[in-house]
Formats: C-alpha cells, structure tokens, sequence
C-alpha cells in the first residue's frame, strides 16, 4: 500500500498553561477515505486536527505528508500541502460577501475567472451558495458551505471538518454527509470531527476514538456499532436512564406568556409573537437550531432583556419587564446558558458565588445591610455536601471548579432559592457524561416534585428525552407545541429547519 | 491543610506581583541613576536616610514618609475603588483641586462661631469634590460617556477653574504666593509635634479600614464589586451596573474630598493653596500608582502609599547630594509600567507549569 496522504506520529501537546491536550497520539489518513474523529469533549480531537492544519505546533512529535516530514509554523503551509480545515466557529469577514471571502489571501486572480471556476466547482459537487451577498446576511450552515467551497477553491486534498453538523438542521446536514461521501469517492481525504456517534456511523469509512488525548480505538465503521463506540468514547458503556416521571396531582398554570415580542442587540426582531403556559410539575422543551430566538426568549422571561409586546404572567401577576431580582424572590430561577458570563463571577470566591442573587435574602444579612459570611459559609457547605460539588476551599476562585461542578454550583445555588419555576438554557452543554446525568436526573426530579421546568436545548435529544411537551422554535416563532410522544423524528427534524407539517 | 495552603496561594499571587515590579522598578531607577553619571549608592544611601533613617534615633525621616502617605492613602483608594466597580477614574486629580476650593470658600465666610466654621469647611471641601464627581458619574451613567476621557478633561478643567477662583478672589493678602489660610482652630492637629505629621495618617488609615470593611462585609460593598468584575453576572443576579458605578463615583469624590482637606488643612505649614495648586498637584494621579502597587485593595494600599511617600520623602533628599530628585519618578514609573504588564508572575507561572507538563508526557 501507498503512503497515507497525511500520517501524525506520536504527537503531543503541552498548552502554555500546562494543560496536556495529547498524550502520543498516532493518526493515518488516507485518501479517498471519510475518517471520523470521535470523542468527547476535550478528548483533543480538535486540538489534533488543528496541528495537522498547521494552526498549533505540537509540543513532540512528526508530521508526514505523502510520506514526506514536515513541520508548520503556520495555516498556509499547511494549506500549500493541501490540507485545510473549517472550523467550528467559522472564521470569515462578515461584511465581504461569499466571493471576497473566498479569494481574500488569493494573489493573481481574476474576479471573473474565480466566478466561472467557483460556479463550475459548486455544478460539481452540488454545493449551493449566493456568492454576492455579504457573509452576514447568511445562514451559519451556508457559511460553512462557503468555508467548504474556499477549501476546495484552493485544492485541498485533505477536508478537516470540525463539529460541522452544531448549526445545522437536518436537511443541511444530510446534504452536507452526501457532499463528503461523493467527495471521497472523487479521492479526496475527509476527517469528520464529532462526538455524536449517529452521525460518525453514518458519514464514515473508518473511526479513530480519543479519549483523553489517547487514541483508544481505530475501526472500520462496517465492523462496529454505536454500543462500541459509545464505551470507547467514554470509557464505560453509557445509556442515559432516568428516574420514572411520576403524575403531578395538582396541576397549575405557573407561568403563562402571551404574545411575545422581543428585539435582539442588532434591533432584529428575534422572538415574534411566542405563547405558551408552562404547568407544574411538567418539562417544557424548547427544541430549534441554535439562533432562531431561544437566547433572546429566555432573556426577556428572566428579566434580562426588554419585551417589546406580550405579556409575561407568573403565578397569576404580571412580571412583564420585572427585574431578576424580583423574579427569583417570587420563585422563578434562571440556569443561564452562560454560566462562565451570567452565572458566576469567574474570579470571585467559591463563597461569594454562592451569594449571588442571594445577597438580598434576609437570612443572610445582619443589620445595617451587613453580609453574615458565617451564614453563607454555612449554606455553601450544605449545598457542596448535597450535590457532592468538588472545591478545594470556600476561597477558591470559581474558575479553579471543573465545569461540571461550576454547572453544579449554580444548580445548587438557584435551587436554594426555593423555586417554582426553572428555565435552564443548555444545562449540560460542555459537561462531562457524570454530569450531565446527574443534572438531567436533577430536572425529572424537580418535575416530579411539581416544579415546571422550560428547558431551552440545542440538544435534540436531551429535549426528547426529558420533556413532557415540546416547543419547537423556528426564526422567533414556535413551529408546534404539544406533547413529546406525538412528534417524530422526521417530524421535528422539519420543523426545525423551517418546513410547515 | 492543603486547602489553606491552596488560598493562601491565590491570595499572595498578587501580592508576588507587586514586590517582582518593585524590584523591577529599583534596579531601573538605580540603573537610571548609574547611566545620569551619578553614585548609585549614595543616591540610595540619601534615598534611605530622608524616608526611614534610624526612627529610634530619629523620628523626622519617618514623619516625612507618613505625611506623604496619608494623603495618597485616600487618593489611591478613590482610584482603586472605581477600579472596583470597573471604571478607570482619572479624576481624583481634578476632585481634589475642587476639594480646596471648597475649603478656601468656606474658609472666607467670616464671623460664624468656631466649632460651626470648620463644620461647614469640612463639608464645603467634600461637597465642592462629590460634585465634580457626580459629573462624570451622570454621564457614564446616562448617555455612557467615557470616564477616561471625561475625567482627564474635567481635570483641566478644575485647574483652570480653582486657580482663577483662589487667586482672583480669596488671595493671601500678605503672601502672594498662596491662598488665604485655613484657620488655625480648623486645622487637623499635629500628631507628632515638631514635625508636620498631622493626624492625617490616622484620619486616613481609619477611613481606608472602612471602605475596606464596606466592600467586603456589606451587602452594596459586595454588589459593587460584582458589578465591576462581571456586569453580566452582575445584571442576573438583580444588581444594577450603573448604580454600582454612580456609587463609587460619589464615594470617590468623597474620599478625594477628604484627601484635599489633609492637604489644605492637614499640612504645615501652609494651611493653604499655593499659586498653581503647587501643593495639591499631582496627588490625585499618584494615587493611580498606589493604587496599582497595593493591587486594589485597601489593605495594600496601606502599604502601596508608605512606600510611595518614602520615595517623595528620600528625593528631598537627592537634591543635597546634587542627584535630580526627579529620578525617582523613574522609581515610581518603571514599578506602574511592571504592573500594567499583567500579571508579570502568571506569566512566569504559566512557564513553569509548560515545562511541568512537558515533563509528564517524559515519564
């Protein structure tokens, strides 16, 4: 057999701040093959692909391209070799259109004959974009395909894709495995970065696991399963089970919203005309693509943002454009999606976090407006002990927790507010199997208890899976509303990307 | 045990911080004092002497020191308490020449009885300083204008202003060189007799404890500083920014308020504005270097600003020795530039754990 067009041998990287991505990781690709790159997060896939595209230098190790050693200081030699890679935030000049984004960096090139070049490419393979419009003015899956476009533009041999399916709907990513297959078939290499194992075996050839910057697996897709997959990815076999939801005997409309309207920070209209009545003792999903107004809904029900029209009620009183505090104090708890920005202050103590937004409770306050740090040393301990978080000290800077247990900090923390209503906006996004489990039990639980919960998750399958009911969120509206059991997956998959049922 | 090890850790990183920019900011000066052609050791010798000395033998040197510290405490605590709440405020400078003017003003108003004349000084002094704070308070917070710019501006400003103010109508009709006096039942007393160290220090350790004991044990103490290191956070919890911001302004005024009150009224043996503000000039934006070098916090700005008044105090010192005293500028600057490099020691930390780590992937 031939030399693999790319080989990395025993790579290792050391981040400046000590943090080691890869432990000797051994990689082949070759041509005319879809590699998958399956891992969880922080497993270093992406930390390995991007010194393959020449972005990061390894700490140790060798590059070999068609058998040849190299060694990138940057993205375009890597790019000269013909290997390129689309990034999961994708990196373009927002107000060039396709085009010029396209030929940026391009020497020596004519504008019409790029046109004539690009437009045969797309006849080619397929691929459709409106080169003539400004980047921002597009969709993020059409981003990506011009992201691809400027790739293949520039004779890539070897396609990097990272994570390329978080923003796109069902449609787009169909079209987007079918591009990769007939691009393999024409002999080019493509390493598909993910950690959704549905779509690895789907689109792939072959699968390397990563775990913990080690290569743990390396098989032909034909000859595995996702059970298989799923172990070596986290080490164990994992299926997420739940706690049985139980009835809620009483049930009442806790917070019921009508005809929403809310701007997001460009003045675009976001959220356009949302209703909706969340019940106790029930899960309300919120399922959509990313950036179709889900951010934007939960801030103007959490007091963040400012509702242009509509009514917000809660507990039968108006708290349309109520500030947080107020909410909170009256029992409705936000989980922000943003934990690092909205839900802790990162350099602030362990301590002092689990004061925020409890600074006002009298419980915690000695006369004169004097904070009683024993009483909240005290209440911090407890919430630690209860949801088993890992700190060093009460002093710790937030940011020394793990994610998972900053995660679990703010659970705890909002929790302790007593509340009767949760909105939690991508609750386990970024946290690790232990706790992501541990926080979706959690939701189910409180449910069970008679709290109404909304969650809002760009994760189809958390939504399926823990809500009662689901919303489905197109461009600022709710495509349909109704119970979890009544939809299927082609179903949401359409509604999702904007196709009326 | 390890955990206590841990937080003392992160406590002393900013700590570690400051003392590596100190010695960064010696060895310049010395260096700076080398290359002028001068004696290095001589410099430091006089350097020494005129702030410290033998204090058993003889207090004055120390005085001298604490004079200038007291002051500065208070200046650098209204910089730092801005910092705080996330504003870079330059306008101590400008509070404090206003501070004076109030003081001057009050101090004209003749035949009110003692113990109410210097009541009414007082408060004229930090009223005439949270006003000019309050401007650019209110336009941070209601049109969002810059506080640097703003504050620089309003600086020249209160220059302009207090000097014609002072010199046009309350001038010292038997020395031309400074203002009419602040009278003597309204001074703030010596502490040490023979010296100029007044109760300033006192005065103004005494204030620092108390910010100090409002931004960590009381409840607008803790928004405001959650305000200024994550408004975001700061806004899902129900704290508003823009009154955490409009609070430390006002209490900005208030401390620089108080600041030039120890100068007009703390200070032998003046006891009053010299022409061109000589006396008051320069405080407020020394306070941004002891703030910096105390890391924001007012128990190193204790120290920040001793240091600091050391160093003005041993440059009178240079002079005698035919050394510009304006050396020690060099001192103070090359200190603020080390710290404004962030974070000098992560930096050096972060290198330390790269090769850490490099050696884990050898075993």
């Amino acid at each position: 057999m031939s030399a693999p067009l790319v080989r990395a041998e025993d790579i290792v990287k050391v981040y400046p701040d000590g943090t080691v991505a890869l432990r000797g990781v051994t990689l082949e690709v070759r041509a005319g093959e879809v590699l998958g790159l399956l891992g969880e997060n922080g497993a270093g896939k992406t930390t390995l692909m991007k010194i393959v595209s020449g972005l990061l230098q390894p700490t140790k190790g060798k590059l070999y391209v068609k058998g040849k050693e190299v060694r990138f200081t940057m993205p375009a030699q890597a790019l000269k070799m013909g290997i390129g890679m689309v990034h999961q935030h994708i990196p373009l000049v927002h107000n060039f259109t396709g085009l010029e984004n396209i030929l940026l960096g391009l020497k020596g090139i004519r504008r019409e004959e790029a046109l004539r070049k690009l437009e045969d490419l797309m006849k080619q393979t397929g691929l459709k974009v409106r080169l003539d419009v400004p980047v921002e003015d597009l969709s993020l899956g059409e981003r990506q395909r011009i992201e691809i476009l400027k790739m293949l533009f520039r004779g890539v041999t070897l396609l990097i894709l990272d994570e390329p399916t978080t923003n796109l709907t069902p449609v787009e990513t169909k079209d987007l495995f079918r591009l990769l297959r007939q691009l393999a078939s024409e002999g080019k290499a493509i390493v598909f970065i993910s950690h959704k194992i549905k779509e690895v075996m789907t689109v792939t050839d072959r699968v390397v696991v990563l775990r913990k910057g080690k290569v743990v697996g390396e098989l032909k897709t034909k000859e595995t399963n996702p059970k298989e997959l799923a172990s070596l990815m986290v080490g164990r076999e994992v299926v997420f089970t739940y706690p049985p939801k139980k009835p809620v005997e009483r049930v009442e409309d806790l917070l019921v919203v009508k005809d929403l309207w809310v701007t997001d920070d460009l003045g675009r209209q976001a959220v356009k005309g949302v209703s909706f009545t969340l019940r106790s003792g029930e899960i309300l999903g919120i399922a959509g693509v990313e950036g179709n107004g889900q951010r934007e809904l939960v801030e103007a029900l959490t007091g963040l943002r400012r509702v242009d029209r509509g009514k917000i009620i809660f507990k039968g009183e108006d708290v349309t454009n109520a500030d947080p505090a107020k909410l909170s104090f009256k029992g409705l708890v936000h989980i922000p999606e943003d934990r690092q920005n909205y839900g802790l202050v990162m350099t602030m103590t362990v301590l002092e976090n689990v004061l925020l937004g409890l600074h006002r409770y009298p419980q915690f306050l000695k006369a004169g407006g004097v904070i009683d740090w024993g009483k909240v040393a005290e209440h911090a301990k407890e919430l630690i002990r209860k949801f088993e978080i890992v700190v060093r000290s009460l002093k710790s800077p937030a940011r020394s927790l793990s994610g998972g247990n900053q995660q679990k900090l703010i659970v705890a923390r909002e929790l302790s507010k007593k509340p009767s209503v949760i909105i939690a906006a991508n609750p386990t996004r970024g946290l690790d199997v232990a706790s992501t489990q541990f926080v979706r039990n959690l939701l189910i639980e409180l449910r069970n208890k008679g709290i109404g919960v909304l969650l809002v998750s760009s994760d189809l399958d958390e939504v399926l899976d823990l809500s009662d009911r689901v919303a489905v969120m197109y461009e600022g509206r709710f495509m349909a509303l109704k119970p979890t059991e009544q939809y299927t997956m082609q179903e949401i998959g359409m509604l999702m990307g904007g196709v009326e049922v | 045990m390890s955990a206590v090890i841990e937080a003392l850790k992160e406590k002393a990183e900013p700590i570690i911080n400051s003392l590596i920019a100190l010695i960064i900011g010696f060895i310049g000066g010395m260096l700076a004092i080398y290359v002028s052609g001068h004696d290095v050791g001589q410099a430091m010798y006089q350097l020494y002497i005129h702030s410290i000395g033998n204090p058993f033998e003889n207090i004055y040197p120390l005085t001298v020191t604490l004079t200038y510290a007291g002051p500065l405490m208070l200046s650098g605590l209204a910089f730092a308490l801005c910092v705080r709440a996330g504003l870079f405020n330059i306008g101590v400078e400008g509070q404090i020449y206003m501070a004076a003017l109030g003081a001057v003003i009050a101090t004209s108003i003749v035949g009110i009885p003692a113990p109410l004349h210097t009541l009414l000084i007082i408060a004229s002094a930090i009223a005439f300083a949270v006003a000019w704070s309050a401007i650019p308070a209110a336009l941070k917070v209601f049109r969002d204008a810059n506080e640097v710019v703003v504050t620089i501006m309003l600086n020249y400003v209160a220059f302009g202003v207090v000097d014609y103010i002072i010199f046009r109508y309350f001038p010292n009709p038997n020395d031309a060189t400074k203002s009419i006096v602040i009278p003597p039942y309204a001074r703030i007393p010596l502490l040490v007799p023979q010296t100029s160290l007044s109760w300033n220090i006192v005065i103004s350790v005494v204030v620092l404890l108390v910010i100090y004991f409002l931004l960590w044990y009381t409840r607008p103490g803790y928004e405001l500083r959650v305000a200024g290191t994550n408004p975001k956070a700061a806004r899902y919890a129900g704290i508003s920014p823009k009154k955490a911001m409009a609070t430390s302004f006002i209490l900005a005024g208030l401390l620089a308020g108080i600041a030039g009150l120890e100068k007009v009224a703390g200070l032998p043996p003046s006891y009053s504005v010299m022409s061109s503000l000589s006396n008051l000039q320069g405080l407020g934006f020394d306070g941004i270097a002891v703030a910096l070098i105390g890391g924001n916090h007012p128990l190193g700005i204790v120290f920040a600003a001793v240091l600091v008044g050391a160093l003005h105090a041993g440059a009178r010192g240079l002079n005698l020795v035919g050394i510009p005293k304006e050396i020690v500028w060099v001192f103070q600057g090359i200190i603020v530039i080390c710290l404004a490099v962030p974070n000098i020691y992560t930096l050096i930390k972060r290198r330390i754990a790269y090769l850490r780590g490099k050696e884990v992937i050898k075993e």
